[in-house]
């Protein structure tokens, strides 16, 4: 067994475990994108290791349709992050309800059009490393602009959302960084590619079990009415009902 | 080469966001005391005093050219600092106003809810108002948005008073004096 190959076995534990925690907590409720998409990541990884001892063609399948999976579930766990923070406040209802979409399909444009203006004469494998640099693109465009709004419009997040954001995000950067590099003909073996690629995912997988295994306290619930003044505004009406 | 040139614009943008997430934004105000105590004083008088244009046409009238320029160039920068407390104060104002509106009590919930959209509402004048200033440095334009955002700062000034008048009346006068227009 390979190093490389022990190392991507990492994740399936720490995933399995966050995904049981996160159940047991029944934040699956409350994170319902995430945990499908913890789950979906935990079967990925064991599939793609039980293809990688079975066939090169089996393998080389399931991981680029779980690569393609895999972000179509980044945009939708940032669709859901942007939808949670402008939750409840109804001068953003429009941003709300059209922004993440308004500015996906503009990402998505401009990654067409930046990967395939000047197009011709390419590989198999440069033509792969080109989709994927444009859904990469898109993917880090909608993550840059979740974060940014929420800056901009001074939105704080919990722990968790920063979780996940910083997962995603993380992904998506080391993918974008590592596909363009590949997509533009610079010098990157498959085996460097590998590694940075396993150890990305492994330290993805750490920061969702930062955030989720450990008991956080979610956003304190501010306690305005303080006992003692309760206590006396009750003994006041006592007083007055007698 | 212009794609290499957004994707390292994107790539920077990635990285900063990500160092954002890593710092975190955590501090969520758990009471009115604790809010008091992080918000940075706003003079709201000496704010309307600056931003209105009153002066401002006095000193073009008066001084010369260059001096004028000046003079505006240094009241700009004193107004954007007033912006960047006002904006820090909108986001603490923001997450205290999310905080109160998950509180069990009907009341206190209704009310976050308000303070929510009031801060809200001062944000985006806020955002308009940072990038009027942006464009006041370089045209001759009176300071853009300021009426807006004195009327929502002391609109959230009385949301506040109420507050601490209902439920924390010996906070009244450390909330008059921070929102004391």
């Amino acid at each position: 067994m390979t190093l490389i190959y022990s190392c991507s076995l990492l994740p399936i534990p720490v995933l399995a475990a966050t995904a049981i925690v996160m159940y047991r907590r029944k934040q699956h409720r409350l994170y319902p994108v995430f945990w499908a998409n913890l789950i979906f990541q935990f079967s990925r990884v064991t599939v793609e290791c039980i293809a990688y001892r079975t066939s090169y063609k089996f393998y080389f399948y399931s991981y680029w349709t779980a690569s393609a999976c895999s972000v179509i579930f980044s945009l939708l766990l940032l669709r859901s992050i942007f939808l949670t923070m402008l939750r409840g406040y109804s001068p953003l209802s429009w941003l709300r309800r059209f922004g993440y979409e308004a500015i996906l399909l503009a990402f998505w444009g401009l990654a067409l059009l930046v990967t395939y203006h000047n197009y011709g004469g390419r590989t198999f494998e440069q033509l792969i490393s080109d989709a994927e640099q444009a859904v990469s693109f898109t993917a880090v465009g909608m993550f840059v602009f979740v974060v940014g709004s929420s800056v901009v419009l001074g939105i704080r997040w919990t722990s968790a959302i920063c979780g996940i954001a910083l997962g995603v995000g993380l992904l998506g950067t080391v993918d974008l960084v590592v596909y363009a590099m590949r997509s533009h003909g610079y010098w990157l073996s498959s085996v460097a590619v590998g590694w940075i690629e396993t150890i990305t995912y492994n330290c993805v997988a750490a920061i969702f079990a930062f955030y989720f295994v450990p008991k956080r306290e979610e956003i304190p619930v501010p306690i305005s009415v303080r006992p003692e003044l309760l206590q006396w505004v009750n003994g006041v009406r006592g007083a007055l009902s007698k | 080469m212009t794609f290499i040139l957004l994707l390292v614009v994107l790539l920077a943008a990635a990285i900063v966001a990500i160092a954002k997430l890593l710092r975190g934004s955590m501090q969520h105000p758990s009471n009115l005391s604790q809010l008091l105590d992080e918000l940075e004083p706003f003079n709201l008088a000496g704010f309307r005093h600056i931003a209105s244009g009153v002066d401002d046409q006095y000193l073009k009238k008066k001084l010369p050219s260059r001096e004028y320029r000046t003079l505006r160039r240094i009241r700009l920068v004193a107004i954007y600092a007033y912006y960047k407390s006002a904006f820090r104060n909108s986001s603490l104002l923001l997450s205290y106003g999310h905080g109160l509106s998950k509180a069990t009590d009907p009341e206190l919930s209704a009310f976050g809810q308000q303070l929510s959209t009031a801060a809200i509402q001062l944000r985006l004048v806020l955002v308009r108002g940072v990038i009027g200033i942006f464009f006041c440095y370089f045209m001759p334009l009176e300071i853009p948005y300021w009426r807006q955002i004195t009327e929502r700062y002391d609109g959230i000034g009385m949301h506040l008073k109420a507050l601490s008048d209902m439920h924390a009346p010996d906070l009244t006068v450390a909330v008059s004096n921070h929102f004391s227009s």
